[in-house]
């Protein structure tokens, strides 16, 4: 059994108040006299094991989901915990009944959330199948209308949530902590941070240059600079100061804004892209960044000896895939040229509306030729890496910080004020909030569980909605989750009101849908199922099982 | 004694070998791999970095592919930091954890010795009962208890050191007090009691009787004796500290190879984990060699054929 720990402990006391409350009221205002607990017709319901990694929050989630659904449904639910690799193999092999789960989009459209419960998709996970469902995700992605579109992916989750394979519980808060005097920090829905706009200021003065000096922390240490190869948020915090793609996010909104590419154009049906570059745009060893510099990048990416793992970020492209596969071998078939230095033309397989998202994605960057193919394994060297971002890498130290400098060649150096940024590796994250604290970094991208009440107030601790969702998955392959009645009535049982309020306490939105749809242009999405015990002990009764509460 | 020594060091090559073989089949039974992922990677991606890794090939031609290059000195390259080698991360790391080590040890033999004499000549003094009393709570609070509570008042609140990084004053007080602390306490109860334990015998009463001053009697007779348990605790001590600064180097950021020890292992990355143990299981075999060695020296009853 899991080790009990006060603060849960005074959450469930806090909640069984609040439930116990919440019966008397009903007995109050003449409902039946009795609580309707002893029902005991239909079979025993059994006993569900609930698999976390290891974490101080999935902990307190989990814990309590488990007195809820005691409370309410009468059912017991064991908790396991496990390491994260074992936890990921156990999703995997579909070796566990109840999971929780969490899930972080690329770009901010229903696809990234939907696309992954199709029959057999590999990051579904629950062993659920639903032809209608695969349909509509299907024919979303060839449609060219984008009020089509998002009523298939509308029409879709609907259908996702009547039948549960997952249990949305709430939407992610993004907590950072940033000290006053940062000013051009912007918070937004991927909590990416651009921080050429980022300058420090004291006393309504902004520092000179020479005091320019931005520490934070990383979280971790980077597993490779290479865009290519990059997989993770770390890495991408590091890409997106030293590296730029074709076009770069708006720090707020995240729309796609000119970034090597000071132009583009589109065709109607979001097939055909031509982007012009910017003439000025130079490496940092001096050379122009032309058209060519994006089909070698991208072919790089494709090359399956590469090895980049993201590559499919790039099979929108035409022919992409068979590349990848090898059934074509020439790469001018691949709807990538460069018409000359300073535009370049990409054709993609079919409508992809959220392409100019992706095209700031890391993967999508462009690496220097020449600096890769001469120095090979150690390009990414502070003494060899060549990159064209708005700072460039001086030093990395590994598994203790990076440090860049302001790059004079960026065309926009002008308008770039922090001289230097030190990026520290820091894994442990009360020590990056100690750091904080004493003032030896100005930056934090969590606030651990412990610190949430002493932030909660603290006009230095930023909150923004992440587009990502924390949910639990169902194995819908065995008894008794295999019925959807049952995912249902689990879903109804629980009060996540009380538990973003109690437990959480970031100011989650609560979620009784998957996709975090408050950033998703022109989305609608189903109307998901509120907290209602009274149906969810209804639906149990009619999948058969006896319901026993109150205790 | 050569030959004894060159013994000992080549008993130590099947014992790495037996070790190397464990690990290697041991990490591969874990579930997962280097490369598993929350986000499910196409099949055709995962197939080419099996291939490029060499995963995709039968357990024991990647054993002996991998015992091949070890040979040749090559750990391989690292699963997870795909710009560097395990070569280059154990040399980048090493350093910094032995610098670690050393200044923890030395930290706790300089505090350590003197309390625990101090202890046994003054013994059931006031002075006794504080340093057996320090030495009772440093036994009994864990490392990272220490560390935190040090760097809360030394870093957050007096700003006087640094909270982490490696390689300035302020930087290395705390972890090297909080990872020697333990160790001080062990040393002042060992030497208390050994010391203890030769001032009653007859040699000591007889340099007094002599009328050596007290000072003589001390450095000259009774140290020597009297420190044995402590030089015989040296070496697990030792091996203990370097092996033992994990949780240190994690929280106070010092990039040594204590972190991948475990980190390494917890991400599958099979090469930079039996590259840790390699080294670890090397400090352990060196380190009860350099013990039993410097026992010889001190106590003239033994002698190695």
């Amino acid at each position: 059994m899991m080790k009990r720990n006060r603060k849960a402990n005074r959450i469930r006391s806090a909640s069984a108040k609040l439930v116990v409350a919440a019966l008397a009221i009903a007995l109050l205002a003449g409902c039946s006299g009795k609580p309707k607990s002893d029902d005991s017709s239909g079979k025993p319901f059994p006993k569900l094991q609930l698999l976390y990694n290891i974490s101080e929050s999935h902990k307190l989630i989990a814990e309590t989901l488990q007195q809820m659904w005691k409370k309410e449904l009468g059912i017991q639910v064991d908790l396991a915990n496990v390491e994260w690799k074992t936890y990921l193999k156990s999703l995997q092999s579909l070796d566990y009944q109840i999971a929780r789960a969490g899930w972080i989009g690329d770009y901010p459209d229903p696809n990234t959330f939907l696309d992954m419960f199709v029959t057999d998709g590999g990051n579904n996970q629950t062993g659920w199948s639903n032809a209608e469902y695969d349909r509509l995700i299907k024919a979303a992605a060839m449609e060219g209308d984008a009020d089509e579109r998002m009523k298939m992916f509308h029409d879709a989750e609907e259908i996702l949530m009547k039948e549960m394979p997952i249990m949305p519980i709430y939407f992610y808060v993004n907590k950072n902590l940033v000290k006053d005097f940062v000013k051009g920090m912007h918070f937004n829905m991927r909590d990416l941070h651009i921080l050429k706009y980022v300058y420090l200021e004291k006393n309504g003065k902004v520092l000179p240059p020479q005091e320019q000096v931005f520490h934070f922390n990383l979280s971790a240490e980077p597993e490779t600079l290479d865009p290519g190869l990059m997989t993770g948020s770390v890495e991408f915090t590091i890409s997106t100061q030293i590296f730029e793609g074709l076009v770069q996010y708006d720090p707020d909104t995240l729309e796609p804004i000119p970034g090597m590419a000071e132009s583009w154009e589109v065709n109607d049906d979001h097939t055909e892209f031509v982007f012009h570059l910017r003439r000025n745009a130079k490496w940092t060893n001096g050379d122009p960044v032309t058209a060519g510099d994006f089909v070698y990048s991208w072919k790089r990416v494709l090359e399956p000896e590469t090895t980049a793992e993201y590559a499919y970020q790039l099979y929108y492209i035409k022919n992409a895939k068979k590349y990848y596969d090898k059934e074509i071998s020439d790469f001018s078939q691949v709807g990538v040229k460069a018409v000359d230095d300073f535009t370049l033309k990409v054709t993609l397989d079919s409508p992809t509306h959220f392409w100019l998202d992706l095209l700031a994605f890391h993967t999508l960057m462009p690496v220097n030729k020449k600096c890769v193919e001469k120095f090979k394994d150690k390009w990414t060297r502070p003494e060899n890496i060549v990159t064209n971002g708005p700072f460039k890498l001086t030093e990395w130290k590994p598994k203790s910080k990076l440090v860049m400098t302001k790059n004079p060649g960026y065309y926009d150096a002008a308008n770039v004020r922090l001289t230097k940024l030190v990026a520290y590796s820091v894994e442990d994250n009360i020590t990056a909030i100690s750091m904080f604290e004493a003032g030896q970094s100005y930056w934090v991208n969590t606030i651990p569980l412990p610190y949430s009440e002493k932030y909660m107030n603290d006009p230095q601790a930023k909150k923004t909605d992440f587009l990502a969702v924390y949910y639990y998955r169902f194995n819908t392959t065995k008894e008794p989750l295999n019925d959807p009645r049952v995912r249902r009535a689990l879903n109804l049982a629980i009060n996540k009101d009380e538990l973003v309020k109690f437990v959480t306490k970031s100011g989650e939105k609560t979620a009784t849908t998957f996709v975090p749809y408050m950033h998703m242009r022109g989305y609608e999405p189903p109307k998901g199922e509120d907290y209602n015990p009274e149906e969810a002990r209804r639906l149990l009764r009619e999948a058969g099982y006896a319901v026993k509460t109150g205790k | 004694m050569l030959r004894y020594v060159a013994r000992r060091l080549l008993t130590a090559i099947p014992v790495l070998w037996i070790i190397v073989t464990i690990t290697f089949f041991m990490m591969r039974l874990a579930p997962g791999g280097p490369f598993s992922r929350e986000r499910v990677m196409p099949i055709e991606v995962q197939k080419m970095i099996e291939e490029r890794y060499h995963l995709d090939e039968p357990l024991v031609n990647q054993y002996f592919r991998y015992m091949g290059n070890l040979l040749r000195g090559d750990l391989g390259p690292s699963f997870r930091y795909k710009d560097r080698t395990v070569n280059e991360i154990l040399a980048a790391g090493l350093p910094t954890t032995l610098q670690l080590g050393s200044l923890a040890l030395l930290f706790a033999l300089a505090v350590g010795i003197p309390a625990g004499c101090l202890a046994a000549f003054r013994e059931n003094s006031a002075v006794d009962y504080a340093a057996m009393s320090f030495s009772m709570v440093g036994v009994s609070v864990p490392n990272f208890v220490v560390l935190s509570t040090l760097i809360y008042f030394f870093a957050v609140k007096l700003k006087i050191l640094t909270v982490s990084g490696w390689g300035r004053w302020d930087q290395m007080i705390c972890p090297v007090v909080a990872l020697g602390l333990m160790y001080s306490a062990y040393i002042a109860r060992l030497s208390r009691a050994g010391m203890l334990e030769v001032i009653r015998q007859d040699f000591i009463r007889t340099a007094r009787a002599k009328g050596l001053p007290e000072r003589l009697v001390i450095m000259r007779h009774s140290l020597k004796a009297g420190l044995l348990p402590v030089v015989s605790f040296l070496g697990p001590a030792g091996a203990a500290i370097l092996t033992g600064s994990l949780i240190i180097e994690t929280i106070s950021g010092v990039p040594g190879i204590g972190r991948e020890f475990v980190n390494s292992a917890l991400n599958r990355d099979y090469t930079l984990t039996i590259g840790t143990v390699i080294l670890y299981s090397g400090f352990l075999i060196i380190f009860n060699l350099a013990v039993d060695i410097v026992y010889a020296f001190l106590d003239p009853r033994i002698v190695y054929e």
